[in-house]
């Protein structure tokens, strides 16, 4: 069983690296674009016309990504309450709950989602070089971020039941990606 | 019916549910449950909710004070800061306040403010003989200084949920920020004085001492110049200005040596995770935003505002005290994402600038990350300072008086917030 947690945090953990190399030449991409438009504007007056709709376009696929990987840093705010003092097995017990709450979430958003996507694609972006399907920048990124939290749910919902049955270790629901700073 | 869908959030929350994940959770739950709207209808909301070029900057200024935080920046304010005021009686309560003043032109979540700078700051007072939670708690209290004073997170988020401008509001915080400072150094004074806390004083700096360290200091003084320069003239947006911040950090910290690529490694992963976590809250809360308004909550919340009283300081004084409690047990963003599509148009009716408002709801958000149970910025001090949570908020006590107080002040004198954004753009 130990094994098999293992080897999913490490799967868990690789695709973390990935979203994370995503997000950060989306971030250095936005800078550099809006360096290169005030640039442009000051200096040639030629100013970039999709720069807006591009920034607003990266900023949701960074936030989505970053939602994912936020989940597997645990870094998403939560309000402590009593949970943390209840004895180990009710507290795995409520944990299920909770993982499972936000599993049924994120399911209900696929589902849904799914659908939207068929209704976004009929437009198409406005001020970009090329036209692509406005899909790509709102349902898409949400319906693979939602998948890709999915996923690491999975794991802690997995690691909260076998606290149920007293199989608790140091690092069950631990971060799957290390802290930052 | 809604009372549920706010029962069904209590639960969730009160179960731990990541807020992110709370807010969209009740909203379907109460959807299904109802069996009214469809859930679709909102679930696209969730996406398109970020469409807004505003909120990059929001990530950018994060990075921006990731990157000064990286850059050896804040060690180089903290004692610029020094040399200023670190003769006065409360010597370095005093830095401590002034290093946050010159380092929230600079960033603007203060929860970065407490780690990065906090950390030097509460470093250096423990070495100079102050006691580990008082550096603590001054580094909690004066880090909510950096949302007041531009660039804010906080702010920006506003800005775009009650549609005002978001230099209107950058400016309407540089008066209540530095009065704030102020207020808080007297307290600090007060408490030297009357021997409630140990201040060694620090002996006052020579002109060649202080000359040494102001040059030193000058590139990283320069950037709150530079951005509020630039929201006057125009010369950029608050997103345009977010990004070139960032890139005077790359150049500073690199030029003086001080940034490694390992530390901007560190700086993007940090801004790429907290955007992750705080830009998606404002994604995931807008189905809970839109069944308030599909449920017309903001019309029945008026009409029942309007029946106690339809005098704006008493609503000011009763939606002050609600924010207050709210801000005690919920997050700063959550609050603002529910209460504002809400209250402002309410406030508006009644002939409160949403500027003006925005400052206040402001800085009654931020007192609540600092009261229990749930201040977020003493729990990061805590970690911050290594120091024991009760201590620590012993230790803050005497700067709530004069938080509420100056609260009070920011709300029934609306010039402190509207002059100056009145004189530079003729509001």
């Amino acid at each position: 069983m130990l094994q098999v947690r293992y080897t999913i945090r490490s799967v868990l953990y690789r695709i973390g690296q990935v979203e994370m190399a995503i997000c950060a030449a989306i971030l250095i991409g936005i800078v550099l674009m809006i360096l290169a438009q005030v640039l442009l504007n000051a200096g040639l007056g030629d100013p970039i016309t999709w720069e807006q709709e591009a920034g607003a376009y990266a900023l949701v696929w960074m936030t989505f990504l970053g939602a994912s990987i936020g989940l597997k840093y645990v870094r998403h705010v939560t309000i402590i309450s009593f949970i943390g003092k209840l004895p180990s097995k009710l507290r795995s017990l409520v944990r299920v709950f909770t993982f499972g709450i936000m599993l049924w979430t994120l399911y209900v958003l696929v589902c849904e989602l799914q659908l939207i996507m068929v209704i976004e694609a009929r437009s198409t972006t406005v001020a970009l070089p090329i036209d692509l399907p406005r899909s790509y920048f709102f349902s898409v990124p949400l319906l693979l971020s939602s998948l890709l939290m999915i996923l690491t749910l999975i794991l802690f919902l997995f690691e909260a039941t076998l606290g149920i049955f007293g199989d608790e270790c140091p690092d069950l629901l631990a971060p799957i990606m290390g802290q930052t700073q | 019916m809604i009372w549920l869908l706010l029962i069904i959030l209590a639960l969730l929350v009160l179960m731990e549910v990541p807020i992110a994940f709370a807010l969209p959770a009740s909203a379907l739950m109460y959807l299904f449950i109802s069996d009214g709207i469809p859930p679709m209808l909102v679930v696209q909301r969730i996406a398109s909710g970020l469409e807004s070029y505003v909120l990059l900057a929001i990530p950018l200024f994060i990075f921006a004070g990731n990157l000064f935080n990286s850059a050896g920046i804040a060690a180089r304010i903290f004692d610029f800061a020094v040399a200023c005021v670190g003769h006065i009686r409360g010597s370095l309560g005093h830095v401590n306040i002034v290093a946050s003043v010159i380092f929230s032109g600079m960033s603007g979540v203060a929860q970065a403010d407490a780690a990065g700078l906090g950390a030097v700051e509460v470093r250096e007072m423990k070495r100079h003989g102050f006691t580990a939670e008082f550096s603590a708690a001054i580094t909690a209290v004066s880090s909510i200084i950096g949302p007041i004073i531009p660039p804010s997170g906080i702010m920006i988020i506003y800005a775009v949920l009650a549609d005002v401008s978001v230099p209107d509001l950058f400016l309407a915080g540089i008066i209540p920020g530095l009065l704030m400072s102020l207020c808080l150094m007297g307290v600090v004074y007060w408490l030297a004085y009357t021997g409630r806390i140990i201040a060694p004083v620090v002996s006052r700096k020579s002109p060649k001492e202080i000359s040494f360290v102001f040059w030193r200091a000058l590139p990283a003084l320069a950037a709150p110049v530079f951005l509020i320069a630039g929201i006057l003239t125009g010369f950029a947006t608050p997103t345009q200005l977010g990004a070139l911040t960032a890139v005077y950090a790359i150049i500073l910290g690199f030029a003086t040596k001080e940034l490694t690529f390992t530390f901007l490694w560190v700086s993007i992963k940090d801004t790429v995770v907290t955007c992750g976590v705080l830009v998606f809250i404002i994604a995931a809360a807008t189905p809970f935003s839109a069944i308030l308004a599909l449920e017309g909550i903001p019309q029945k919340l008026a009409e029942l505002l309007l029946s106690i009283s339809d005098n704006p300081l008493v609503i000011l004084l009763i939606v002050n005290i609600a924010l207050l409690i709210f801000g005690m047990v919920m997050d700063t963003t959550a609050i603002l994402l529910v209460a504002v599509p809400v209250l402002v148009p309410v406030l508006i009716t009644l002939g409160i600038d949403p500027v003006h408002f925005g400052i206040v709801m402001v800085i009654n958000l931020l007192i609540g990350t600092l009261t229990p149970p749930f201040g977020i910025l003493l729990f990061v001090m805590t970690e911050v300072a290594k120091v024991e949570y009760k201590p620590l908020l012993k230790q803050t006590l005497p700067f709530y008086i004069p938080l509420f107080v100056f609260l009070i002040v920011i709300t029934y004198w609306p010039a402190l917030s509207l002059t100056l954004p009145e004189y530079v753009f003729g509001r």
